[in-house]
């Protein structure tokens, strides 16, 4: 079983990264179960969101101690940093803040915007290099499935992008 | 029979999908073919996903000006032979107990739920709680009881909207299905069954179309409207015709008792419930809903550590099974009811323990109850 909490602020695509995740893991074979927190704004509050992939139901389908814990904006840092695990791997980006808590085991910057920016001339991809980071770490889906749910997912004309954000993402040595 | 075995809309198999969809999809396999609501978070899932399958499955969906006119709606869908139902939360709630009175004092049947969002008022419409329990059973006004029920997982939400359906049609009631945003906002993997139990109310039949006639706990027949019969419905008290006797003492304890038997002396057909771990149990958890896994967590983490507790899971909340509270009660040295408000199951638990202190874990703070801190509370508890 993994535990895999997002985090940013409303607007970022966390929610969407984390049901992208989830949606492999069901065409992997895996129980998951995907669950999120925001605010009443649709942007600009903080936002997490988790999944739980395993191989049976599970009965609590929260995060309790993530084992990997991606984080787009500083102030997720903050809020959520009590239900990482002290073993955990920390995904960050390290574009947009530097990461001063001491949490986790492994702590590993990904400038997923400055990459999105560079790229695709905006920002918006920043979620999937991060997915695709996560995606690396986590060894329970591979990049075949992602590429189904985002198939499945997001508008034809925006797939390719989506894909070469995906794998600029995997594709990172660090 | 009313019994009909019908092949679900969906092909059997695993889905993925939020608790708020699984009941919409619970809904359209139950046979609701009437939905009117007004929409609020975190709800509003339950109605985009019946705008969607109702217009596949062409049946009938109205957006209401409010909850009030949402409740009217629904109840008088019914009496043209629909199963209706509408989905709300909280302060949405709030708003149908007026017509949720007229539902139970008319005899409809029809489906409310309630998806519970942090309150009073308006509260937090993003987090979670558990603070609608008191209401379900207690926010209209008058004496009478309700059936309400609980799922505890997104598949649940699914089955457990069927069988709201089908005990609103055989108990001709309002049923309420009493969720949490913490299911209703979950996805979670979903097995769909080939085919599922429909029950299809009486419509015909010997006697008058409301209770009142021996034997007191019989659910008369349902007539729709438009098909040759004289029908009063109203809300005032009345006789087994419909026919108002506002004054008369004889006609409103027999109607009273009425509504009252039909539910509670049918208990088993109503009250559903599950126990984990309970054989050997000496530390006994009562939860229902999210808070239940959560607590179903922290039984398998004391397992773990030697310490004997079991969970018993309320999936019908209204009525409750206080008579296995009453046994439980026997049984353990302590008792834990976990849940996601001050303490509304547990003071309900309390009155069939013979005195014996409950022990409360609460959350209200709209963030979901943890294992871990019921886990504290079971450690605790059996080392008093």
């Amino acid at each position: 079983m993994k535990e895999i909490m997002f985090a940013g602020i409303g607007g970022q695509g966390v929610i969407l990264s984390a049901s992208i995740l989830a949606r492999a893991g069901i065409l992997k074979g895996y129980y998951a179960a995907q669950s999120q927190s925001y605010g009443s704004e649709s942007r600009g509050t903080a936002t997490r969101a988790e999944v739980v992939l395993s191989e049976e139901f599970v009965d609590f389908p929260h995060v309790e101690h993530a084992d990997i814990f991606v984080v787009m904006a500083e102030m997720g840092v903050k809020l959520f940093a009590s239900k990482v695990s002290q073993e955990a791997i920390v995904l960050y980006d390290n574009s947009v803040f530097e990461l001063s808590e001491n949490i986790g085991k492994e702590r590993i910057g990904i400038p997923a915007t400055r990459l999105a920016v560079d790229t695709f001339k905006k920002p918006l991809y920043a979620n999937i290099i991060m997915l695709g980071a996560m995606m690396r770490h986590c060894g329970m889906v591979g990049p075949e499935e992602i590429k189904t749910v985002l198939k499945e997912t997001v508008p034809s004309k925006a797939l390719a992008d989506n894909i070469k954000a995906l794998e600029l993402g995997s594709g990172l040595e660090y | 029979m009313p019994i009909e075995k019908k092949k679900t809309h969906l092909k059997a198999g695993k889905y993925f999908m939020q608790g708020d969809e699984a009941c919409a999809e619970g809904a359209v396999a139950a046979g609701c073919t009437f939905f009117a609501g007004y929409p609020i978070t975190p709800a509003s899932e339950i109605m985009e996903t019946i705008v969607r399958r109702f217009e596949e499955e062409k049946r009938v969906f109205v957006q209401m000006e409010d909850e009030i006119a949402s409740m009217g709606a629904i109840v008088g869908a019914s009496w043209t032979g629909a199963k209706s139902m509408t989905a709300t939360s909280g302060p949405g709630f709030s708003l149908k107990m007026e017509n949720l009175g007229y539902a139970i004092m008319t005899e409809t049947p029809c489906v409310v739920v309630d998806v519970q969002r942090v309150g009073p008022s308006t509260g937090q419409a993003t987090r979670t709680a558990q603070g609608d329990l008191m209401q379900a059973r207690w926010g209209t006004h008058g004496e009478h009881t309700i059936i309400a029920l609980s799922p505890w997982s997104v598949e649940e939400a699914f089955y457990e909207t069927v069988r709201a359906f089908n005990l609103a049609e055989e108990f001709r009631t309002p049923v309420i299905i009493l969720m949490e945003e913490a299911t209703g906002h979950l996805r979670e993997t979903v097995a769909v069954r080939e085919a599922i139990e429909i029950f299809n109310r009486v419509e015909e039949g010997n006697g008058a179309p409301f209770g009142g006639e021996e034997p007191l706990d019989a659910v008369p027949p349902m007539p729709r409207f438009g098909t040759g019969h004289r029908l009063l419905v109203t809300g005032s008290t009345h006789d087994p015709h419909g026919y108002r006797k506002t004054q008369d003492r004889v006609t409103q304890e027999r109607l009273l008792s009425h509504l009252q038997q039909k539910i509670e002396y049918h208990k088993e057909r109503i009250v559903q419930w599950e126990e984990y771990e309970l054989d050997d149990a000496e530390t006994v958890l009562i939860s229902f809903g999210f808070a239940a896994r959560a607590a179903l967590k922290a039984v398998k983490d004391a397992r773990k550590k030697g310490i004997k507790a079991g969970l018993m899971r309320l999936k019908t909340v209204w009525p409750m099974p206080t008579e296995r509270f009453e046994t439980l009660a026997a049984q353990a040295k302590t008792l834990i009811v976990p849940e996601m408000n001050f303490g509304q199951l547990r003071g309900e638990v309390q009155r069939f323990t013979g005195g014996k202190k409950v022990i409360g874990v609460n959350r209200a703070d709209g963030e979901v109850i943890t294992p871990e801190s019921i886990l504290r509370a079971v450690e605790g508890g059996t080392s008093l």
